[in-house]
């Protein structure tokens, strides 16, 4: 790949990231802006916002590089993040958005009416993000070594800086500008450069497909998947999405419960339409590039066809666009993750203050940079597949029983994100350390979401029941709060004085 | 735009869709400038933490004309706002507009008024909460047994793979495209049932306190 092409690619998504972030900088002003964006984002923005913020490095480039190592196995992987979406529709978009918190430990705090629970809550949300952010860094350290052939470090700490600048200057608001921005520009990466493929490939007469060998399960690298992994993994994806701080914290700019319906609605719309690309770059690497299979370099497949198949400055052109369409994934899924914990940890350590927000953004992007640094590229879907299965087993069960189930208590809540916990943190820790050594025990343990979510949800309504006496005053008034419509306080109460705005 | 007009610090909404202009304070009620000087207006392009800015510039219209309190979390007027009346301006600390120990939620609005003051009120919400949760069941477990039928099919009739559109296996068809239909269908299905369910919540709720038959 030509590197002053993929250096100018990477330089310019960075430089329209911090510009959009300034510009957004300018309009927002109080806390709430910071935060939340005050809840004026209209819903194509918000939904191009959550698609932009979601597509990450492992959608961008993972997909594709799992149908080049597993085949259609790996399909199941944008179908669950897709589907994921579906079940936050089904269950939380609307109650949460009501629910009037910022983040998932405000919600747990005013929903179980407890201390404990929120302390339990930020600590998992913060080792989540965290978790999440590190396989982004592993891309962008991947892609900036292909791209330009610097030392992928570079590529992790440019990541890191053009978050923390954006975030620490603009908060929520710029972001969601820049979230927008980054899905459109994540789309037409991919698309341009898959058109002019298609487009040279049929115009030299060969099938896109090889006349069906694309699909030859023989270029498959890894075994055939079993129907134990690919169900466990499903429920990881499904489930965990819900629990993603980063997904949670964009229903808040909507302006009620309904508009956050349609806007999850939107969102899906969108996921469905970019997973399209992924796959088409995997099944064209299964032809081109498919040498990429063997060793750790498979997330590279969408970064090295286009050169592939399209010589001379085309082909470098397509690179550095899809080179910039990978770090516009980086940059919008760090960037919200580095937002939402920011916003979680300014509130428990720092008490909410603008200042305290940008140290927590510091904070949370330095930790995970860190980690990175320390530690070597999995392959991205799987990496941020064993994510969805922890938080699926933590934070999904809080959020679920406590939007629809009465009795949840704290205990509860509390005994559940535990277990969860302990239990899905060992076993991928477990299958991580001891590998191909535990034999029966692999799967079970490496793709654990199949029963430490059941467990999880056990363990939380067997506690919250057996401390029945612990659940909240409050629940009827929250459980009000979270599922009446908002319309339905069109109609003033009798005897209540309207306090309507000054005359003009 | 230092020093514009706005409202007394009692009022919080800004107006249902006042154009909001880049970069300034909105200016929700156009009214005169500074009645009691409660609110800082920060200077146009004056960066965040001494902005304390009263209004905030929602421009989407609020669902709830008529209550003061839409959330427990909108920005409260005595918190956030600063001094600036013409000469001298005061530094404020802006902070998020909740605090650790949380506030009972509810309690502003009529709906939660109505589940707390009375049996038939939680009667209401609870039934609303039901059909809700059936509905979200229903489809969640419709899709459930559409994708374990394509990953069983996929996995234990082989013939699948070798069924093929345009040269392409009818598993990655199904995987690859024809799940996402499905999956928007879902959606748009719950949405519009959803929206139905809290029709029926409004219109039994509007019946009950209409003026003369609330008890």
């Amino acid at each position: 790949m030509n590197t002053a092409v993929g250096l100018a690619a990477v330089a310019a998504v960075c430089a329209a990231t911090v510009l959009i972030g300034i510009y957004g900088l300018r309009i927002s002003r109080t806390t709430g802006d910071f935060y939340v964006a005050s809840r004026t984002v209209k819903p194509w923005w918000n939904a191009s916002a959550i698609g932009g913020e979601y597509i990450s490095a492992a959608s961008f480039l993972g997909v594709a590089g799992l149908i080049l190592i597993s085949g259609i196995d790996a399909l199941w992987f944008p179908v669950g993040y897709t589907a994921g979406y579906l079940m936050l529709l089904l269950f939380v978009s609307a109650p949460l958005r009501r629910s009037g918190a910022y983040t998932i430990p405000d919600f747990a705090a005013a929903r179980l009416d407890s201390t404990a629970a929120r302390r339990v809550t930020s600590l998992l949300v913060v080792a989540v993000g965290w978790l999440y952010i590190v396989p982004q860094l592993h891309g962008a350290a991947l892609t900036m070594r292909i791209a330009t052939g610097l030392p992928g470090w570079a590529g992790a700490v440019i990541v890191v800086v053009v978050v923390v600048l954006s975030v620490v200057t603009g908060g929520m608001r710029s972001i969601t500008f820049v979230q927008a921005f980054q899905y459109w520009l994540k789309l037409t990466a991919l698309a341009v450069p898959v058109v002019f493929i298609l487009l040279v490939l049929t115009g030299s007469g060969q099938s896109p497909t090889g006349g069906g060998a694309a699909f030859d399960p023989a270029l498959d690298v890894s075994g055939d998947a079993s129907l134990y992994r690919n169900i466990s993994l499903i429920v990881a994806l499904l489930f965990g999405t819900l629990g993603l701080p980063h997904v949670l914290v964009r229903f808040y700019t909507n302006p009620d419960g309904a508009a956050a319906r349609r806007t999850t609605q939107l969102v899906l719309g969108l996921l469905a339409l970019f997973y399209l690309f992924p796959t088409i770059y995997g099944v064209l690497g299964r032809l081109h590039t498919p040498r990429l299979a063997g060793g750790s370099q498979s997330d590279a497949t969408v970064l090295l066809l286009p050169g592939r198949i399209v010589d001379g400055v085309a082909g470098d052109l397509l690179s550095a666009c899809v080179v910039a369409g990978a770090f516009a994934a980086f940059l919008s899924t760090t960037s919200g993750l580095v937002v939402s914990l920011a916003g979680v940890v300014s509130q428990d350590l720092f008490r909410g203050s603008v200042k305290g927000f940008r140290l927590a953004a510091v904070l949370s992007a330095i930790v995970p940079l860190g980690i990175a640094m320390g530690t070597e590229s999995l392959a991205l879907a799987g990496s941020v597949g064993t994510v969805f299965a922890f938080t699926a087993s933590t934070i999904c069960p809080l959020l679920l029983l406590g939007i629809w189930w009465r009795g949840l208590t704290d205990a509860g809540a509390i005994a559940g994100m535990v277990s969860g916990a302990v239990l899905c943190g060992g076993s991928l820790l477990a299958a991580t350390v001891a590998g191909p050594d535990l034999g029966a025990w692999a799967e079970p343990l490496g793709q654990p979401a199949a029963w430490t979510v059941p467990t999880a949800f056990l363990v939380t309504v067997a506690v919250s029941l057996a401390t029945a006496s612990r659940r909240p005053a409050t629940v009827a008034r929250v459980m009000a709060r979270l599922h009446t419509p908002e319309r339905a306080e069109d109609r003033a109460p009798v005897g209540r004085p309207r306090r309507d705005r000054p005359a003009e | 735009m230092s020093g514009g007009p706005h409202g007394d610090g009692d009022e919080l909404l800004p107006d249902g869709g006042a154009p909001l202009p880049d970069g300034g304070a909105p200016l929700p009620d156009g009214g005169a400038p500074l009645p009691d000087g409660d609110a800082l207006l920060p200077d146009g392009g004056a960066p965040l933490p001494d902005g304390g800015e009263p209004f905030p510039d929602r421009d989407a219209p609020l669902p709830d004309g008529g209550e003061p309190f839409p959330d427990r979390d909108a920005p409260l007027p005595d918190g956030d706002a600063g001094l600036a009346s013409g000469t001298f301006r005061q530094r404020v600390r802006v902070v998020a507009p909740r605090s650790a120990a949380p506030q009972p939620p509810g309690g502003y609005t009529f709906s939660h008024e109505l589940a707390e003051q009375s049996e038939i009120g939680e009667l209401f919400v609870r039934s609303l909460v039901r059909s809700q949760l059936r509905l979200a069941v229903v489809v969640a477990a419709g899709f459930g047994l559409i994708l374990l039928g394509v990953a069983v099919l996929i996995a234990l009739v082989p013939v699948t793979a070798t069924l093929t559109i345009a040269t392409i296996p009818l598993p990655w068809l199904l995987l690859g495209i024809g799940i996402y239909p499905v999956i928007l269908a879902c959606a748009a299905l719950y949405n519009k049932a959803a929206a139905r369910n809290e029709r029926k919540f409004r219109e039994l709720t509007a019946d009950w306190t209409e003026p003369g038959t609330k008890q």
